[in-house]
């Protein structure tokens, strides 16, 4: 009996932390995903859109085209931080709301 | 082969280039490491109590992080205009070694203004997180110190 009871008791633990490192891994896995998007892809945009749009469709000079790719990275960066910050803002209000 | 001008296109030209290549990327990601490394101890503190907030103060880290893009952007684009001298005249030596110089320094500043205002902004987020709105705003305002820097690069690169 006793045994039963320690074997609830601890499963009830190991399901009430689960419990607790759930939210704590979503929080990373969207952290890591958003991290990850704003240094990557700020990198991709630039060197794409040079590559294919600048210097493939409208065949700009050297100059021209990577003067638009890097404003086009730039654009990229910001809007991927802008994403974040909005998630940061809105995801946080629900925790503590839930609390 | 015609010789190149000695005046225009000395044998040193691209080494103005080089060194405002090297000292854009550098300068700012000294400003960036400053940045992440302030803020991170900020962030480790008010962890201890209040765990569910990282989420939220990571922005000053990534804040950081975007300076150093710039200045990898900049370092991008004179690295790809620097050629052998005599079809590299001193003037655009000059000119890039403004670039990489102004977007460097611009970023060294914005790096250590985000740096302290992230260290106090996400300990005081912890105990007010009404704070966080104003955090955020002077954050962007301290970034945007380094996007100067980048759009005077970038004019002074397509001179």
């Amino acid at each position: 009996m006793q045994d039963v009871a320690d074997f609830q008791s601890n499963s009830v633990s190991d399901l009430s932390r689960m419990k607790n490192d759930m939210p704590e891994y979503i929080a990373f896995k969207s952290t890591l995903l958003y991290s990850a998007s704003i240094l990557i892809l700020p990198i991709l945009s630039f060197f794409l859109s040079k590559i294919i749009v600048f210097d493939g469709i409208f065949s700009h000079n050297l100059v021209t085209s990577n003067i638009c790719s890097a404003a086009c990275s730039v654009l990229v960066l910001h809007i991927a931080l802008g994403i974040f910050i909005y998630k940061a803002y809105a995801g946080n209000e629900k925790t503590t709301k839930k609390d | 082969m015609s010789a190149p001008n000695a005046d225009t296109n000395p044998i040193y030209g691209p080494f103005f280039g080089v060194m405002g290549a090297a000292s854009a990327i550098v300068l700012s990601a000294l400003g960036a490491a400053y940045g992440t490394a302030k803020s991170g101890t900020g962030i480790a503190a008010m962890s201890v109590m209040r765990p569910e907030l990282i989420m939220k103060s990571i922005i000053p880290v990534i804040m950081a992080g975007i300076i150093a893009i710039y200045g990898l952007v900049v370092a991008v684009l004179i690295s790809g205009a620097i050629e052998a001298p005599d079809k590299y005249p001193v003037y655009k030596g000059f000119l890039h070694l403004g670039a990489g110089l102004a977007v460097g320094f611009s970023g060294l500043a914005a790096g250590f203004a985000i740096g302290i205002v992230g260290d106090a902004g996400v300990r005081g987020t912890a105990q007010q997180p009404r704070l966080f709105v104003g955090m955020i705003l002077i954050l962007i305002f301290a970034e945007v110190l380094g996007l100067y820097g980048l759009i005077v690069a970038i004019y002074m690169y397509s001179k």
